[in-house]
Parts: C-alpha cells; structure tokens; sequence
C-alpha cells in the first residue's frame, strides 16, 4: 500500500514536470508543441545509454537534459519562425520521425526491443522497496522543485513579461523593439531541457525504454494536464498532472473492486479526449487562472 | 541491388495507389482547414471509422463490397457532420482562436480512436472478401487496386463537375477564396459547412476502406498516414483542390519510388514517412503556400 502510493507520487511528480515545460511553451509564450513526447524520448535515451556505459546516473541526467536543450534549440531556430499551425503539424511528425528511427536502427538503441537493464540512480545492495521508492521519490520532487522555482523566477521577472506579450500580440511586441524569435526560442529550449530531464528519469526509474513508450499518445496526455489545471499557472500545471493521474490510478483501482466493462486504459484515453475539448470550450483558462505578475 | 531486376512499372502502379487513397484521405481535411483556418487532427479517425464500418457492412451483408464502400461513405460524412455540429461549429462560434480549435481536434480524435479500440478490440481485422489477383504483362494486379483506381478517377471526375458546374460547389469555391466576400453576395456558409463535412469526411471513409482492403483493419490505420496527408496538404497549399489531387498523387509517387533508394540504401521501408516529411519541412521553408500557388504581389 505504501509503495503504491510512493509510486503515485512519483508519476504525478514526473508528469508535473512535463505538464511545467509545456506551460512556459504554451501557456506563457503560446508556441504550439505537439512534440513533447519527443523530448522526453531525448531525455530517457540519453541518459539510458550513458549509464549503461557504466557513467554515473546524474552525468547521464545532465547529459539527458543538455542533449534535449540541442535538439530543441536546432528545431526551434530552424522552424519557430513559420506559421502556428504548422509549426504544431512539424512537431508532431517529427515526434513520429525519430520514433521510426530509433524503432528501426539497432545501433544507435536496440531497435524495437529498446535499452534493458538500466541502472538505477541508487545502485545500493540490499535495498528494500519501500526505501528505493522514497530515494525516488525524493530525487524527482528534487528536480521538480528546481524546476519550479527557475520557472516562478523566470515569470515574475521582465523576461516573464516578454514571453506574455508575445503570447497576445507577436507583432506589437516586435514594434517595441524585442527580438521575439529570441525569446521563442529560448522558452522552446527551456521547456526541451525540462522533459529531457523527465525522460532522464524515468529511464532510470522503471529501468528500461522502448520507442512505445514514447507514443504521440504521451504528447496528447501532457497536453489535457496542463489545459486541465492551467496552462498560464505554474500550480495549475501541477494540479492538472494530479488530477489526470488520480483519473487513471482511479480507475485502476475501481477495476479491482468492480467489473466495469470498459478497459481502463480505453477508459482513461478516452476521458481525456472529452475532457479536453469541454475544458477549450468551456474553461480555456483551466482550474487555476493565470496569476497577475508579483512585482517586489 | 540490381537496378534492371526493378519493376518500375508495378512502382508506378503502386503509387498510384497509395496516391488515390491519399487523395481521399487528404482532400476532406484541405477543404475543413481552409474553411475553418484549423488542421483537425481528428480527422485521421475518420479513415479508421470508414474501414470499421465497411467491416461491419461485409459481416451482414457478405460479398457486397459496393455496398460497404456506400455505407462506410454516408456513415463516416455524418459523422463528420455530428463532429461539426457538437464540437466545431460551437468552438467556432465562440469565437476561439485556431490553436485551440486545433487542440480540440486533437482531443476529440483521441476519444474517437478509442473508442473505436474499445469496441473493436485491439487485434487487426480483415475484409472477409476475396480479391482476386492476376497478371497483367509484367505487372501483378488486383481486382482491389484496379477498384481503388477506377473509383479516385470517378470521384475526380465528378468533384470537378461538382466545382465547376453546381452552385453549391461554385459557392464552396468561393467561400474557401475569400469568406467575408462570399458571405456578402448572400452565401449561406453553415448549408456550405454542412455539406462540406460530409463530404470530406465520406471521402476519408472511402480512403479508409481502401486502405484497410489493401493491408488489415487497426484503429490507428488513419493515424500512420497523417504525416503524408500533411505533406500533401502543405505541398498542395491548402486552399485548391485540385492542386490537393495532383500533390497526393505526387507524394504517392514518390515515397514508393523512395522504397528503390531505401532498399539501395539498405534501410527499412518504414523511412518512407521520413521522406514524406523531408518534403513537409522543405515546402514549409522554401514555398510556404504550397508548390502550385502563385501570391500575387
């Protein structure tokens, strides 16, 4: 029972920093990501491969979060400049793109089979489970609480205000003089960094990764926590990534006390999908509303 | 690999195929993203729901593939219609900006992909009919190829009368060059909308079924064509849809004619969707509306 729900904790945590890198994309700077997942698949294989050649967990999570702010910045300055909606049709293919690469190249991770036996961030003997969920649990509230409050800097400071403007009008923040492909693409490779970090993480924490794992499916469930929750609130981004894994956990545990007759996976999937269009047609904002700027 | 043992004309019959169901599949989105200024991602499920429901036709009604074709036409266009009127049309009136009608599309093509696995099942179907499949000359051909040919080339045909001659087709022209002015000269643009819908979601079902005939029937079988579908979009720029047909069978074309380089290459032929989106990104960046579209300056 513990360790359940020490686990719970740890995917809300996981998923709350997805949830964060999407809001300063979306949610502060109005850049459209539907490549999230990619990232994250970044994050989970970098760090993979470099502690199973024997590094340290933490090098591989610097290198997970390094190799993800590259390939974000290479992606944002190439392609941020055209229009929205096909920067969100871009990411998403490029999602699939490197998917059907790493699927199909055994050199680079294994092909569809993925990376097995990654070493844990706790290589202690003799550890019981509870404690390696704490040691978990601890490393990734540790990560998210820096994350947290980087981004509560960044928002409440001049910097946070351009991003905001350029979220309502592009142009006239242009006509003041700010170079917002700048800052486009400096939010991009932020929130780029942030979930190759979570992806670092999770490589470790369940101890393998495969190119399933990393499905478009992950883009879109990212996507509904931070609409849910708010996607201009850093706490909304949390509250929406407990929201979604109280659903799923939820319904997992209704199926063990009654037989309901849909798959809980379905169930969950499909939730969502409602979920997110009543959220954009009713409460765009989300749970919690954007936060006026504390000035100090 | 030896370039003489290539049969570059079963290549070429292959694209045409794989060219006639990108056209089905492609034309419906065109037409809602230029009238509606929204990709609708969910538009990839209509594929899905066509073939399920040519599926379900054949398990009634055996050996009737006509018909199948028919009912997995009316079925998926009024589903695009319910999707219009329940999700979009309300968005739309609300007057919510492109991105969220784009993320609403999303959402709703995730409910509608699964639930299509809830009431299917996981596990890929098959058509129970049989196509018979035969030479001709050097190229093998089925009587489903030949079927999805004969039937773009109809279904072109008619789409080009339905554009040229009609009224209704002339006001959609209209509407999708210029909305304000269209809706001045007394253009009903909700009668368009409907009408729309339906089609372009009726031709995703044919193409859906096409596409399921020619490899097995999976809820994602729409979703691993999106990629192409966009690249033809993108290519055809958006707004014609004639230049939509000539770029799905350009697409068609080429990423069979891909499959040569990939083999030479010695890499798996699932890299055609990579190629799909090499022409994605560079029409993006070099000719952002489309390779047929002249800007006036």
């Amino acid at each position: 029972m513990i360790a359940f729900i020490l686990d719970t904790l740890i995917w809300i945590a996981l998923y709350s920093i997805l949830s964060l890198s999407l809001s300063i994309e979306y949610g502060f700077t109005g850049i459209m990501n539907f490549g999230k997942a990619l990232f994250f698949m970044i994050g989970a294989y970098v760090s993979a491969i470099v502690t199973l050649n024997g590094l340290n967990y933490f090098i591989g999570l610097l290198f997970a979060i390094l190799f993800s702010a590259l390939i974000g910045l290479i992606l944002s300055i190439s392609m941020i400049r055209i229009r929205e909606d096909y920067f969100a049709i871009v990411t998403l293919a490029l999602n699939e793109c490197f998917r059907i690469i790493l699927k199909n190249e055994y050199w680079i991770a294994g092909g569809p089979i993925g990376l097995r036996n990654i070493p844990s961030a706790f290589p202690l003997k003799n550890l019981s489970y509870e404690i390696f969920l704490l040691l978990n649990l601890l490393l990734i509230i540790g990560i998210l609480l820096f994350f947290y409050l980087f981004l509560r800097i960044i928002i409440n400071s001049p910097y946070g205000r351009i991003l905001r403007a350029i979220r309502e009008d592009e142009l006239l923040t242009q006509t003041l003089g700010k170079n917002t492909f700048k800052y486009k693409t400096q939010a991009f490779t932020i929130g780029s960094a942030m979930a190759g970090a979570a992806g670092s993480f999770l490589s470790q924490y369940i101890g393998y990764v495969s190119t399933d794992l990393f499905l478009s499916t992950t883009t879109f469930t990212i996507w509904i926590m931070c609409i849910i929750g708010g996607p201009s609130n850093i706490n909304g981004a949390i509250i929406g990534a407990l929201f979604m894994r109280g659903i799923e956990r939820g319904t997992r545990i209704l199926k063990d006390y009654v037989s309901i007759p849909i798959d809980p996976n379905n169930f969950m999937f499909i939730i969502t999908g409602i979920l997110m269009v009543i959220f954009i047609m009713y409460k765009p904002e989300g749970i919690l509303r954007e936060k006026r700027m504390r000035v100090e | 690999m030896d370039l003489a043992s290539i049969n570059f004309l079963q290549i070429f019959l292959n694209g045409l195929i794989t060219g006639s169901i990108y056209f089905l599949a492609a034309l419906g989105l065109s037409l809602t993203y230029s009238l509606l200024n929204f990709p609708n991602i969910s538009h990839a499920e209509f594929l899905a729901f066509g073939a399920y429901a040519a599926y379900i036709s054949l398990e009634i009604i055996e050996n009737n593939f006509f018909l199948a074709i028919m009912v997995a036409f009316i079925l998926t266009g009024l589903l695009g219609i319910l999707s219009y009127l329940i999700v979009f049309k309300p968005l739309s009136k609300r007057g919510v900006a492109s991105m969220h009608l784009t993320i609403a599309s999303l959402g709703y093509g995730l409910f509608l992909r699964y639930s299509i696995y809830q009431i299917f099942g996981r596990e890929a179907l098959t058509y129970k009919i049989w196509f018979e499949a035969f030479n001709i000359g050097p190229i093998r051909v089925t009587s489903l190829w030949i079927l999805i040919i004969l039937t773009s080339l109809i279904l072109v045909f008619l789409l080009h009368l339905f554009l040229k001659k009609t009224l209704i087709g002339k006001a959609m022209r209209a509407l999708s060059n210029n909305q304000i002015l269209a809706m001045i000269c007394g253009i009903d643009k909700e009668k368009i909308l409907l009408l729309v819908w339906f089609i372009g979601a009726g031709l995703a079902g044919i193409g859906g079924v096409f596409r399921a005939g020619d490899t097995r029937i999976t809820p994602i079988l729409g979703w691993d064509l999106m990629i192409s579908i966009f690249a033809i979009i993108i290519l055809g720029g958006i707004k014609n849809p004639y230049s939509i047909i000539a770029s799905a069978y350009i697409i068609g074309l080429i990423e069979n004619f891909s499959i040569i380089l990939l083999t030479i290459l010695n890499l798996s032929t699932e890299y055609k969707a990579i190629i799909a989106f090499i022409i994605l990104i560079v029409i993006i960046l070099l000719k952002p509306y489309g390779l047929f579209t002249k800007i006036e300056k």
